[in-house]
């Protein structure tokens, strides 16, 4: 089983990097060339990429500029929310041990897909016998990894997909990447997780995050809060796949706000559109959370 | 509009009546800065069809999708929530797809929740989800849209 969305950007012939554009999916799978730090910012700005996505394109453009500072700082200011500064880190660090920048970058790529796998083989050892699995947003082809090693030990799953407006990364990637590879999913919209849950349709949620902190708090897609709120009042667990936590406090960090107009981008209509909000985040406290799987495999419990 | 810019809200869930119109809008204009927050309320859209009728009566309201509900709770940015029922009965209150979402979170957060009788019939949006028919795969499927039960408890 394969997916598109683990491995969305990649770098090829030197100086070009390819981004799989994911506001086309699922009507269509093309990608975007991006040669210059103006087109990588652009194609981040306009979500064309997101999540494990903006990670690679975060280190393949510090390759094509041959400087990571001011990628960071370009980066950190076109999405506020993600922490671009300790992805930089991560490459200086691993930098002073290999001969290139680009060397560095590639290392750190080939482990962080490895990584993944493990990450989804320990979650599998987690979940129920016969999961029933609530998702949010979509985790970079983490959900396909996490069924093939629920199969490998004998465990079987059906996910239940929130469609995530107003970008609906739910419907659009994970129940899109979920069908093709034939697994079991129906999607949900939003407000419906409420239902689901207390209907016992959902025995575990698992979401991703874009940000944690040492604390155990998180930041995600708009509506994981929500729903953290609902599977702790139904006793229902739910388990985070983190990346790197960082030494903060979650309230410091600025939550990202969209135009207002793009809450209306996947609807048939005509303006004028009423006045909206659109905060693309929110924050998750630590004790309406049951578990949190590291990049490195490390399982910690509440 | 940013969320430090939104002022206190009142969320609106379900099909008011006509008749409730007038009072929502004496509501709105009794405090200085408090507007309607009317959520998209999936997967008809009706929250597109409330804000034209607010519109029409020119009272001020924001528009937001359902799963930003949460994030507004946790702000504390949500004074009341008017829950337009379609019907009660056997200690539950009965309203549209997503009711009980709205009303547990409303519990959770400990604001109030007003129960008025609202409208029954549901008038079909005249926008859609452009990825609505498109998505319909043969191998899975979607949650099928129903009416939701909400206990009295939840209400109280």
């Amino acid at each position: 089983m394969d997916t598109p969305l683990a491995f969305p950007v990649r770098l090829q012939a030197e100086n070009t990097i390819y981004v799989l554009d994911e506001t086309k999916l699922p009507f269509e799978e093309t990608y975007i060339e991006v040669k210059t730090l103006n087109d990588a910012l652009k194609v981040l700005g306009q979500m064309k990429t997101r999540a494990f996505g903006q990670v690679l394109l975060f280190f393949y453009m510090c390759v094509l500029e041959g400087s990571v500072d001011d990628v960071t700082k370009a980066f950190q200011d076109t999405r506020p929310t993600f922490d671009f500064s300790l992805l930089a880190d991560i490459l200086k660090r691993r930098a002073k041990k290999t001969s290139t920048l680009k060397e560095a970058a590639e290392s750190i790529i080939r482990g962080l897909d490895e990584q993944k796998r493990t990450r989804a083989r320990r979650l599998a050892e987690i979940l129920p016998r016969d999961a029933h699995i609530l998702t949010i947003c979509n985790v970079s082809g983490e959900l396909i990894y996490l069924y093939e090693a629920l199969k490998g030990i004998g465990k079987t799953a059906t996910f239940f997909v929130s469609e995530t407006r107003p970008y609906l990364q739910g419907t659009r990637l994970t129940f899109w990447e979920l069908s093709r590879a034939h697994i079991p999913a129906h999607v949900l919209c939003d407000n419906q997780a409420a239902i689901v849950m207390k209907n016992g349709l959902i025995n575990c949620v698992v979401t991703g995050s874009d940000r944690s902190t040492e604390r155990g708090d998180i930041i995600n897609k708009i509506g994981t809060y929500a729903i953290a709120r609902l599977s702790r009042y139904f006793g229902i667990p739910l388990y985070v796949l983190i990346q790197f936590p960082s030494d903060i406090v979650v309230e410091a960090i600025s939550i990202e706000e969209r135009p207002a107009q793009e809450v209306f981008m996947w609807l048939d209509g005509k303006d004028p559109w009423p006045e909206a909000l659109y905060p693309s985040f929110d924050i998750t406290p630590s004790n309406f959370i049951s578990g949190w799987i590291d990049i490195l495999g490390e399982v910690r419990c509440s | 509009m940013l969320l430090s810019e939104s002022g206190e809200l009142i969320l609106l869930w379900g099909i008011p009546l006509n008749k409730e119109m007038d009072d929502i809008k004496k509501k709105v204009e009794a405090e200085r800065g408090v507007s309607v927050l009317v959520p998209e309320m999936r997967p008809h859209l009706l929250g597109s069809v409330i804000a034209k009728r607010l519109q029409k009566k020119r009272i001020k309201h924001v528009y937001i999708t359902d799963n930003m509900l949460g994030i507004l709770f946790y702000q504390h940015k949500i004074k009341e929530v008017l829950f337009f029922y379609k019907e009660r009965g056997d200690h539950h209150w009965w309203g549209i797809n997503g009711s009980l979402y709205v009303c547990l979170l409303a519990h959770m957060h400990d604001v109030p929740i007003q129960p008025l009788q609202g409208d029954t019939v549901i008038r079909a949006a005249e926008i859609s989800l452009s990825l609505d028919d498109y998505m319909c795969f043969h191998y899975n499927d979607l949650i099928k849209a129903e009416d939701e039960a909400v206990p009295d408890e939840v209400i109280q």
